[in-house]
């Protein structure tokens, strides 16, 4: 078992995206061109700015977004877990209608927008575990205030998992006391040399269980996924929690 | 049953049918289509109302609703009046050609939909110049 095992198994699921609209929209397609998604298009006399998409899982309607809301995929706003904000309510929409699809991106602002969902879920409810992968001290640098206030400001447990070279207590000692409270897991392990991970385990509600799984190819491209199915999130924290912690 | 001239009978009931905003919705992406089972009817029109009303991403629950409004009484009525063949045992809606004085009516229905339609934006301006004069 590793970690890529549950990207092979989220590449077996493939949703149909249908794209209305007055004329084919190429941003739409360019967006998905590297998406495990099937985009087909179909011509309906909507205002340009009214074009929409459907999304399907086999024959289910999973749900319908309008195409400009796709752009905040793209170029999310990346604010504080403990920001509001209403383009951050329809980011986590889109997040919904397309969960447990595979991408590839080479787009660290959306992993990132999409990983601060995920914390700011875990600071809104307050309780449970929230898990965390740094590939490296550069990836793991800006994020060391945000990370010693959710484990600082709130019940949560939050654990991060490192390469067993990497000990930021020992080599960076000003972060120790913003990051009193973290649980740290060194590992030697190549997976956590690349993988990008966040993941809540939802504290006392299954139904706040998300997850955010992406690997670096070492040429800057992520392939991953994210899920808010809460069997799929247990899986995937047990992994890290019986090997790394 | 609507050919030219249509009798004052058949006209009011074409209007009368036909003044249920999610009818005309199903209507346009029949016209583009002819003929589609009335679950991707649902799911087409859901989204294409939500995202007109501003109230998009269109869920899976407003969706059922449609679903069984379209099921039990919108594909019925515009079946009724011979605008479409409505097959119950296949679920599918198929327009019914030509559409005599109904197609013209809905082109220019179709055209006022987007003209009375006020986005948030221009009322915003709107309040704007209000304040500049």
């Amino acid at each position: 078992m590793s970690l890529a095992e549950f990207v092979d198994e989220v590449a077996d699921r493939r949703k149909r995206i249908t794209v209305y609209g007055p004329e084919p929209p190429e941003d739409v397609s360019d967006l998905f061109e590297t998406w495990n998604v099937t985009v087909d298009y179909e011509h309906l006399p909507t205002a340009p700015e009214d074009a929409f998409i459907t999304v399907h899982e086999g024959e289910e309607f999973l749900g319908g977004v309008s195409a400009a809301a796709l752009s905040t995929l793209t170029t999310p706003t990346v604010g504080d877990p403990w920001g509001e904000s209403d383009r951050e309510e329809s980011y986590r929409e889109l997040l919904e209608l397309l969960d447990d699809t595979l991408f590839f991106s080479q787009n660290r602002r959306q992993l990132l927008a999409t990983s601060r969902e995920f914390e700011e879920r875990a600071w809104r409810h307050g309780t449970g575990g929230l898990h965390a992968t740094f590939q490296s001290e550069a990836a793991f640098g800006p994020q060391t205030e945000v990370y010693g206030r959710l484990a600082g400001q709130s019940d949560l447990s939050v654990h991060v998992y490192a390469p067993d070279d990497w000990r930021p207590v020992e080599a960076a000692p000003e972060w120790a006391p913003s990051t009193d409270g973290v649980h740290w897991h060194h590992a030697e392990a190549a997976e956590l040399r690349r993988t990008w991970l966040v993941a809540y385990d939802g504290g006392s509600d299954p139904e706040q269980k998300c997850a955010l799984v992406a690997f670096d190819d070492d040429g800057g491209e992520y392939e991953g996924f994210w899920t808010y199915d809460p069997g799929l999130v247990e899986e995937i924290i047990g992994y890290l929690q019986r090997n790394y912690a | 049953m609507i050919d030219e001239p249509p009798s004052s009978a058949d006209l009011d009931a074409v209007l009368r049918v036909i003044s249920d905003r999610e009818r005309r919705f199903a209507l346009y992406y029949l016209r583009e289509r002819e003929s589609t089972s009335v679950e991707r009817l649902a799911d087409v029109v859901g989204t294409w109302l939500a995202v007109e009303d501003g109230t998009a991403p269109a869920g899976v629950e407003e969706r059922d609703r449609l679903l069984r409004a379209l099921r039990e009484t919108h594909l019925p009525e515009l079946a009724d009046i011979g605008l479409l063949d409505y097959d119950r045992e296949t679920g599918t809606a198929t327009l019914i050609p030509p559409c005599g004085v109904v197609d013209p009516l809905l082109e220019t229905i179709a055209s006022l939909e987007h003209a009375t339609r006020v986005p948030p934006s221009a009322e915003a301006a709107a309040a704007r110049n209000d304040r500049a004069l």
